[in-house]
């Protein structure tokens, strides 16, 4: 695994790579500000698996060169760890809403530097695999969808990668939970609707969704990823009077005034369910990742019930004259 | 065990490299601190160039296996915050400059013992 490590401490930079060489990563190249990752970025024959970066670093700090690194076509998926002595929470979701992956705090613990690694470097082996995802996405997209797949979709406001949204929860989890509820949403027609139709058109419609959630939780701050299918995952970062069952309707709404089409023109129906909203307070970080599974859930089991404005009115309040 | 070995010894390099720079470091801060001390006003820019030593210095001690430098730094940075805090709370930075420059220059010094024995 090829690795850019960007730090303006040399010392840092040093540790680093006695670290990484520890973990069997030897092809390590390290820069010390963003203007020369960036050099070295453009320059490389090879490219980069991973990024190490730092944020407090003088000119361009380390979120902007997350933003920078994301404008590159062939780094719009590839792992970036945060490495960083900024500890404080405005750091930690500008470094996730900026595009970064993982996020760890100096003084680091060499055992957690390992595992994160590891866990990138299996991810790396299955890009290598597969191809890179960036890199071959003008040439496949009129393959089959396969609607299983979990899009990228870094231009939505607010959307970060699954992962991303798990390792910023587990984050954030050392702080607090505090205000921070997840729900899931499902489109349950997504497999009828778009079962045969091309990559493309799957993720431009997984990508118009997205949208539609974005802009109806807004100006709530939030963090969202596409759960693969017709599943999306939602975690409102400080909300105590969510309700779930408004948004559902607003969503909705949202969704038809965006009047999606078919590729051949057709009209494309979608329906979007909310599931019950789950507060994160007092989380475990393992009870974090199960609390998302949890939302996803409860989002499909939603589909399912009627809605309180569908329910069926009490026979008691019937029988009084208020049904 | 031989990557065991190879790793400790650049660890201990990197810890070698970390514990020569901080008698500059602890001058660094001292000077700077009996600037800001002549005219607080004047020279209170100064404590951002001390927060930034302590930023460095609280990202790798610990991991060096200087966990109490890294927490005295820690502090240290915090106190001194960002432009908009300055110069902050005087007394509480001060003691943690004299607690931060003293434990830097105990490390230095065992350090330099243990290489003369």
């Amino acid at each position: 695994m090829r690795i850019l490590a960007v730090d303006d401490d040399p010392i840092i930079l040093t540790l680093l790579g006695e670290v990484l060489r520890a973990a069997g990563f030897t092809d390590v190249v390290t820069a010390e500000s963003g203007v020369q990752a960036l050099r070295a970025i453009a320059e490389t024959d090879t490219p980069f698996d991973c990024f190490l970066f730092d944020i407090q670093m003088p000119e361009m700090d380390g979120i902007e060169l997350v933003q920078e690194v994301r404008k590159f076509a062939d780094y719009g998926s590839t792992p970036i760890l945060m490495i960083t002595a900024m500890s404080q929470r405005k750091y930690i979701d500008a470094a996730f809403a900026a595009g970064a992956s993982d996020y760890i705090t100096k003084p680091f613990e060499i055992g957690e530097v390992h595992a994160r690694l590891r866990l990138v470097s299996s991810l790396a082996e299955t890009r290598r695999a597969g191809g890179n995802p960036d890199a071959l996405e003008a040439v496949t997209e009129n393959r089959p969808a396969d609607l299983v797949q979990r899009v990228k979709l870094h231009d939505v406001d607010g959307f970060i990668d699954y992962l991303a949204v798990e390792n910023y929860l587990l984050q954030v989890s050392r702080l607090s939970l505090i205000g921070m509820r997840a729900f899931g949403v499902v489109i349950p027609e997504m497999k009828r609707v778009l079962g045969h139709s091309t990559r493309y058109e799957y993720e431009a419609a997984v990508a118009d969704v997205a949208e539609a959630i974005s802009d109806t939780i807004k100006p709530l701050p939030f963090f969202a990823a596409h759960a693969g299918g017709g599943e999306f995952i939602c975690v409102l970062l400080n909300s105590n009077n969510f309700d779930p069952e408004e948004f559902n309707q607003r969503l909705n709404e949202t969704i038809t005034d965006m009047d999606l089409y078919h590729s051949n023109g057709a009209p494309m129906s979608l329906r979007a369910v909310v599931g019950e909203d789950f507060s994160l307070k007092l989380k475990s970080p393992k009870g974090v990742s199960q609390t998302l599974v949890q939302a996803l859930a409860a989002a499909e089991m939603a589909q399912h019930q009627p809605t309180r404005r569908e329910q069926p009115k009490s026979s008691l309040l019937q029988l009084f004259g208020f049904g | 065990m031989q990557g065991n070995d190879a790793f400790t010894a650049g660890l201990q390099k990197v810890r070698s490299q970390f514990v020569s720079q901080l008698p500059e470091q602890a001058a660094a801060i001292r000077g700077m601190w009996s600037q800001f001390e002549e005219a607080p006003h004047r020279f209170s820019h100064v404590l951002l160039d001390i927060g930034r030593i302590a930023h460095r210095i609280a990202g790798t001690a610990a991991t060096l296996g200087f966990p109490e430098l890294g927490q005295l730094a820690a502090s240290l940075e915090e106190a001194i915050g960002g432009p908009g805090d300055l110069p902050g709370d005087e007394r509480k930075i001060r003691r943690l400059v004299a607690k931060f420059v003293k434990e830097m220059t105990l490390i230095s010094d065992n350090d330099m013992e243990m290489g003369q024995a």
